[in-house]
């Protein structure tokens, strides 16, 4: 694996009970670039995240994809936890916060799972929920955020503990048009600044809006049905 | 964060939480005031014969001897004469031999006529007033001044017998020249008076000249006295020696069927409240799966998810056992005014009851979260994610 390269997956099959198993092909991300992957619903996109993120495991036999140095394939329970959150941010596909915590614990969420936070982490909480301009909602509860707002809490959340990988599963799905700009904004920023991103989408103006912030840093990954 | 998570969980349904603390309170309430009592009338029924090493009366039944002379439940066999308790009292294994005699009552409770030994023996202190020095005059235990309101320089008549078919002495009414202390013991409940009083009012009421008791209570100078005392006693005509452990573990015995029964129904009251804990736990399971996935997403390893239901689980217990004990407290209480008057109630015994209750229900608790934790293990986390 070549040093800059964060994740190489040579081959990568999965297969859930009952159904067809979902072969992906080779491919190969390094610090400071981003990966969409498209394809029509029902193609494998949540499905591969899940399998790079630790998530979902890689059968010892279905494949190898090599993640920061380490191979997914066989790896153990506890340790794919562990990719989370200092290796992998996670953005799932829908806003998941949880709705007895505030805007700014959910943000926090991950990290203080994992350590204590401190001031660092605060202030880097503080600085996300500005730029994505939801900071004076910091203390809301989700229940009273609109799905835009709460997809930048999301994306703030998967952010916040400095991933090398960020993984966003349809960050845009059904947010309008303003949030769409900010949360490309930001993963743009985010791949600017070192960090290597994989979006699932099939939306095409976050699409357009990606390639022309991360221009050549940006990358495309169609998945057949 | 873990224990906010718990706390924010439970706070998302506080109705179906109030529910589940308040079934697992009255379980373990329930519970703990079974065990508590059941122990409590043993110690209390313990304490009332503590220093009787045997009572002699009247030939006939010992069991019903023991009951009228200790607890004062039950009516004599009949008299022993005055002579032979002096006989006993010089006996070389007897260390004490108190006559009592029993005829008359007030409001229900026994008028004992004894003498001064009898007051010392039971630990008696005033609480107002004086102690008797003259026939007619009487101490009153404090459950008895309280029930009937006597206070010292009233005046009171002594029904003949116990019970709704007592006629009175009106002629010779006792006077109240003190009120004792509440000790936990019989005397609470009884008053007190010279025995000459109550020959002074059975005067002509009996055939015999003798001067009588109704028993003796005999405190033995060791082991040896208990153990060979009875024989002597039971070999002298007309007496009859019954020792008050022995007859009480009797009694105890038969009815041990009673006890085991009352202490599965307690254990049946615990278990119904940890299964309701479960039930509780696996419901709320069911609306959290998507939250705990989330936490799992986020890096929350399973030791993690498994800390958050557990504590859930254990502080739910934790917060129905205070709930208990506040229960099992006015519960007590409540009894010890009405039903038990005069019964001691150690508030160290009942935090006891209530620490093995707690230790119980939440050993319990952890068997009860355990297929919750199961199910916990085995959330389909990418399913989850990509559901909602």
């Amino acid at each position: 694996m070549p040093a800059s390269e964060l994740l190489t997956i040579r081959t990568l099959t999965h297969q859930f009970p009952g159904r067809a198993p979902i072969a992906f092909g080779g491919m190969a991300l390094g610090a400071g670039s981003m990966l969409l992957v498209s394809g029509p619903s029902g193609c494998g996109k949540s499905t591969l995240l899940h399998l790079i993120g630790g998530v979902l495991p890689v059968a010892a036999g279905d494949g190898s994809a090599v993640l920061d140095g380490r191979e997914l394939a066989g790896m153990r329970t506890r340790e794919r936890d562990q990719l989370r959150p200092w290796l992998v941010g996670w953005m799932p596909q829908r806003q998941f916060l949880i709705n007895g915590l505030s805007v700014i614990d959910n943000v926090l969420l991950p990290v203080s799972l994992a350590v204590k936070v401190n001031a660092d982490t605060l202030s880097r909480a503080d600085l996300l929920l500005r730029a994505l301009e939801i900071s004076e909602l910091s203390e809301a509860r989700p229940s009273t955020l609109s799905v835009g707002q709460a997809a930048r809490a999301s994306l703030a959340r998967a952010l916040l503990a400095r991933p090398k990988l960020l993984l966003a599963d349809e960050p845009t799905a059904a947010l309008d048009e303003a949030s769409v700009a900010l949360v490309a904004t930001q993963i743009a920023a985010f791949v600017a600044d070192g960090g290597a991103a994989i979006v699932a989408s099939h939306d095409s103006h976050l699409r357009a809006m990606l390639a022309a912030k991360c221009a050549d840093k940006f990358a495309e990954a169609g998945l057949p049905r | 964060m873990i224990l906010r998570l718990i706390f924010q969980f439970l706070r998302e349904r506080p109705w179906q939480f109030a529910l589940a603390v308040t079934l697992c309170a009255l379980g373990l309430a329930s519970a703990i005031s079974i065990v508590w009592l059941q122990a409590l009338l043993e110690s209390h029924a313990k304490r009332q014969a503590q220093g009787i090493d045997i009572v002699v009366g009247a030939k006939g039944s010992a069991l019903q001897n023991v009951l009228a002379a200790v607890y004062y439940l039950d009516v004599p066999n009949g008299n022993i004469r005055l002579a032979d308790v002096d006989k006993l009292r010089a006996h070389p294994q007897v260390a004490r031999a108190i006559p009592i005699a029993l005829g008359d009552s007030v409001a229900g409770a026994r008028i004992v006529g004894s003498t001064d030994e009898f007051l010392s023996f039971y630990g008696a202190v005033l609480q107002a007033g004086a102690l008797p020095t003259a026939p007619m005059d009487a101490v009153v235990g404090a459950a008895l001044a309280g029930r009937t309101g006597l206070k010292v320089g009233d005046s009171f008549v002594g029904a003949h017998g116990v019970g709704d078919g007592a006629t009175e002495h009106d002629s010779q009414p006792y006077r109240v020249v003190g009120i004792l202390k509440p000790n936990g013991r019989v005397i609470d409940q009884i008053a007190v008076t010279p025995i000459e009083s109550v020959w002074l009012v059975h005067e002509g009421h009996t055939a015999s000249t003798e001067k009588e008791a109704t028993f003796a209570l005999i405190q033995a100078r060791g082991p040896l006295g208990v153990a060979t005392l009875p024989r002597f006693i039971n070999a002298e005509p007309g007496l009859q020696a019954a020792v008050p452990a022995l007859e009480s573990a009797r009694l105890l015995t038969s009815f041990d069927w009673v006890a085991l029964i009352v202490k599965a129904f307690a254990a049946i009251l615990v278990v119904a409240a940890m299964a309701s804990l479960l039930g509780s736990l696996l419901q709320a399971l069911a609306r959290r799966e998507p939250d705990l996935a989330l936490l799992r997403a986020m890096g929350a390893g399973r030791g993690t998810i498994a800390t958050i239901v557990l504590g859930e689980s254990l502080l739910l217990v934790g917060l129905a056992a205070i709930a208990a004990a506040v229960l099992v407290t006015l519960g007590v209480w409540g009894l010890q005014g009405i039903a038990l008057p005069g019964v001691a109630v150690s508030g160290a015994e009942g935090f006891f009851y209530w620490f093995a209750g707690l230790i119980i229900a939440m050993a319990l608790a952890v068997v009860a979260t355990i297929p919750v934790l199961w199910r916990c293990m085995s959330i389909d986390v990418a399913a989850q994610l990509s559901s909602r």
